[in-house]
This record gives structure tokens, sequence and C-alpha cells, in this order.
């Protein structure tokens, strides 16, 4: 799973800082830009490019409409409003894809923003996929601890080159191990291949 | 908390002693008695406000610098960068390979996990020597002498050629990751080789890398965020310039 990002806006400093310190703590996500107002939304947003943006739509003018309010993300999809709205505006909360409420416990809000940052492990109970290798995993580890660049490899089990980097990035994914001399040393104590064949 | 001039030196250190390191590389001896930060760095002649966005920016990665540390002078930049890589080569790496040795040691048998390991260190501690000596011996001199034209204001031919042909932009491209090896390292040791007969030694080695690896992050990000980013600005003024004429 690739890094999450985040845009926090909302006024008051205190629920900012805790929005922004829980986002921090889930894996792989992180806050990259706090801001106070919506004067530079569409401007952040399009530097940033983040995933997903939590906001306090009392920002939004109260002039305005909400729904003539562009902010330039998906709000059913991306954006996750702070409850501190008054009673007259709350029914704009259900255009937002969640709402965190200022009464909501830390694992309520962890368990909010988890379900939308990944909707499939939050639903099977957290299970992780299997961080085992494959038997053709292990082939292709082999080869590699061998010395064997991607293109021999392809060539020696007919694959394409695209597949064999598709693999070893699954490998290092797997075991936490990023180099070659790593994979090598991890080969030869899991007897995939012979202290002697090291090249 | 954050470290400002008017604290003592040596609650510096009783909150942080992950800063000793640091410290050293300022050449700022123990003994502080009751000085604060701002006379410690009078004493010894160490930059004030340098000190305190290094150190701030060192155990706190949510530190927001109160002073942008791009306007630093390049050559302080490079001589604190000097000083950590000496810290690298001269004590952090001969202290690791000690330990790592002492582990081929106390197993009586030929042991090849053992061997592989220090094989892996070893392959490691060259390619950070070869890393530490292209900096010091091509990027540092080249930072100093975009620096030394844009000061004088002196956007010569000699210099424009130099940018030409190697800019800083090179460097980010080729500035390789020595951080992967340690990584796996660190990874090996905790999660495949066989469990070690002295335990406290194995320990010790792990922190050793942890201490190290987050030393490394913060020199790289020093190097990434404020001496690329400063130099790369350099740079392109001295070329406008260089066309204006």
């Amino acid at each position: 799973m690739e890094r999450l990002t985040f845009i926090v806006a909302e006024k008051s400093y205190l629920i900012r800082k805790g929005i922004v310190s829980i986002i921090n703590r889930i894996e792989k996500a992180s806050v990259v830009k706090e801001l106070e107002n919506l004067d530079q939304i569409n401007s952040e947003i399009l530097n940033y490019n983040p995933d997903f943006l939590v906001v306090n739509p009392n920002l939004i003018p109260k002039t305005e409409d909400y729904r003539n309010f562009e902010i330039k993300m998906n709000l059913s999809e991306k954006v996750i409003a702070i409850s501190s709205v008054s009673p007259l505006r709350r029914g704009m909360l259900s255009s937002f894809r969640e709402v965190i409420e200022l009464h909501d416990s830390k694992e309520e809000i962890f368990r909010k923003l988890k379900l939308i940052i990944d909707p499939e492990i939050s639903q099977s109970n957290g299970s992780i996929i299997s961080a085992e290798i494959s038997e053709r995993e292990k082939t292709i580890l082999t080869h590699v601890a061998k010395g064997l660049t991607n293109k021999e490899i392809a060539e020696k089990l007919f694959l394409s080159a695209h597949t064999v980097i598709a693999h070893r990035k699954n490998i290092t994914n797997k075991l936490g191990i990023k180099t070659i001399s790593g994979l090598t040393i991890y080969a030869v104590l899991n007897n995939l291949i012979k202290m002697e064949e090291v090249r | 908390m954050n470290i400002t001039p008017d604290i003592k030196m040596a609650d510096v250190i009783h909150l942080n002693y992950s800063l000793l390191p640091v410290i050293t590389r300022f050449n700022i001896d123990l003994g502080f008695g009751d000085k604060t930060v701002k006379e410690i760095c009078k004493d010894y002649d160490v930059n004030l406000d340098f000190f305190i966005e290094i150190t701030n920016s060192y155990i706190d990665d949510d530190y927001i610098p109160q002073k942008e540390l791009n306007s630093f002078p390049v050559k302080l930049i490079v001589d604190y960068l000097k000083k950590t890589h000496s810290y690298y080569l001269d004590e952090k790496i001969p202290e690791l390979n000690s330990f790592i040795v002492e582990l081929s040691v106390i197993s009586e048998v030929k042991n090849d996990s053992i061997q592989l390991v220090q094989n892996f260190f070893g392959e490691y501690r060259e390619e950070l020597i070869h890393h530490i000596e292209r900096e010091e011996n091509k990027v540092h001199p080249y930072v100093l002498n975009i620096e030394e034209a844009f000061t004088q204001n002196k956007a010569s031919a000699d210099i424009v050629k130099k940018i030409k042909s190697y800019s800083i932009n090179d460097f980010a491209i080729e500035h390789d990751n020595v951080e992967e090896k340690l990584y796996d390292l660190k990874n090996i040791i905790i999660k495949y080789l066989p469990p070690c007969k002295d335990k406290a030694l194995c320990t010790r080695i792990l922190m050793e890398l942890f201490r190290l690896e987050k030393d490394l992050n913060a020199h790289a990000l020093l190097e990434d965020k404020v001496l690329i980013p400063k130099v790369a600005k350099m740079e392109e003024l001295l070329l406008n310039n260089f066309m204006e004429r």
C-alpha cells in the first residue's frame, strides 16, 4: 500500500492538532499540509495532490451555499468533515464521505479513518495478506541470489522482464530486504542456495 | 520542548541524550557547568542560530524552523556535513565492525551465516566510504565554488561551464541511497539470522544500527532539503546573470 496523504483544514488549533496527530499515527498515512482557512484550498490541493481532505464545513463562507463553494475534490469520496457545525447546517454533512464528531473517542476516529483508507482490510478484521513468499518467488529469489540479472532470469523462466520486476518487488516487500546482497543472505539462510554458489 | 538560546546546555543533554554526538560535531566539550546554550556557543565560537536549528530538527521531526536553514552559508553546512562524515567513518563504522568481528569470534565452529553478515557489513562499509569520498572530493568543493561566485556576483564563463557539466541536480540524481543496506542488515538480524549466542552483543549491534540510521536520515535531510535547493537556486541566478551580460 502506498503512503496516503491528507490535508487538514480546521481553524481551531486544538482540534486541528488532535486530528493531525491521530492521522499521523495511522500506518502509511500522513498529513502533508495544515490549513486554518480555505482561502488557498484549491491551489494547495493542486500542490500536494492529497488522497484525502479533512475539513471543517464551517470554514465554507456563510454567505455562499456550500454546494456552490467548489472544492476541487470529490466530497462524497475524498473529503471527511469535522463536525462542529451549527444544527442549521447539519444537513450538509451528508454530502461528505465521513463525519468526525467532536465527541468521538480516539478509537472511533481511528475506525472511521481506517475504514476510508482501506475498506477491505478493515472489513476482514485486519487480517494481513500472507507474507510468505510463493514457490515462484522462491525460484526467482534463488536466481537473483546467484547473481543473475532480471533479463537473464526472464529468459530462463520464459517470463517477461516486466513480470520478473513485479515478482522482485513483491519479494522485497514481503521479506523487508531491498538489496541483492541482502536477498542472497536470506537465500543462504533458508537453504535456497548453497554458500559456495554465492558469487 | 524546543531548544532555545537561554536554556542550560546541561539540561539540553538531560532532555535529549541522542544529541551527544551532534554536540561533539560542533567541537563542544562536556563540563558545561550552568552555562546556557548561548554562552557555550560563544565560548566555542559556534554559530548560535545554526546550532539551534540543527539540534531542534535532529530531535523533533515536526520542528518548525525559526530561521530558514537555507539562510546559512554553504560553508557552514558543508563543515557540519564533513564533521558528520568523520563521525561515521572514524567512530561508528569501526565500532560496529568490531562488534561484528566479535560475533564470529564467539561462535566456535565456522559459521556460514555470521560470515555472510560480516561480508555484507564489509560491502556496506565500502559503499558508505565511496559515497562520502565522492561528496567530499567532488560535491563539497563544487558547492563552495558556486557560493563564492555567487557572493562575489561573478558569473564567469568558467563557473557557467562548471554548472553545465555538473550541476547540483546531477548530484541529487546520483545521490544513492546508502540507507538500503543498513535497512537490510537490521532486518536480517531481527528476522532471519539464527538466534545469536551472545544476546547482549546482538542487542548492542541493533541499537547501534538504529542510531546510525537515525543520524544518516538527519544527514540526508540536511543535504536534500537544505543544501541542494539552496545551491540550485544560486546556480539558477548565476546562469541568468551570465545570460544577461
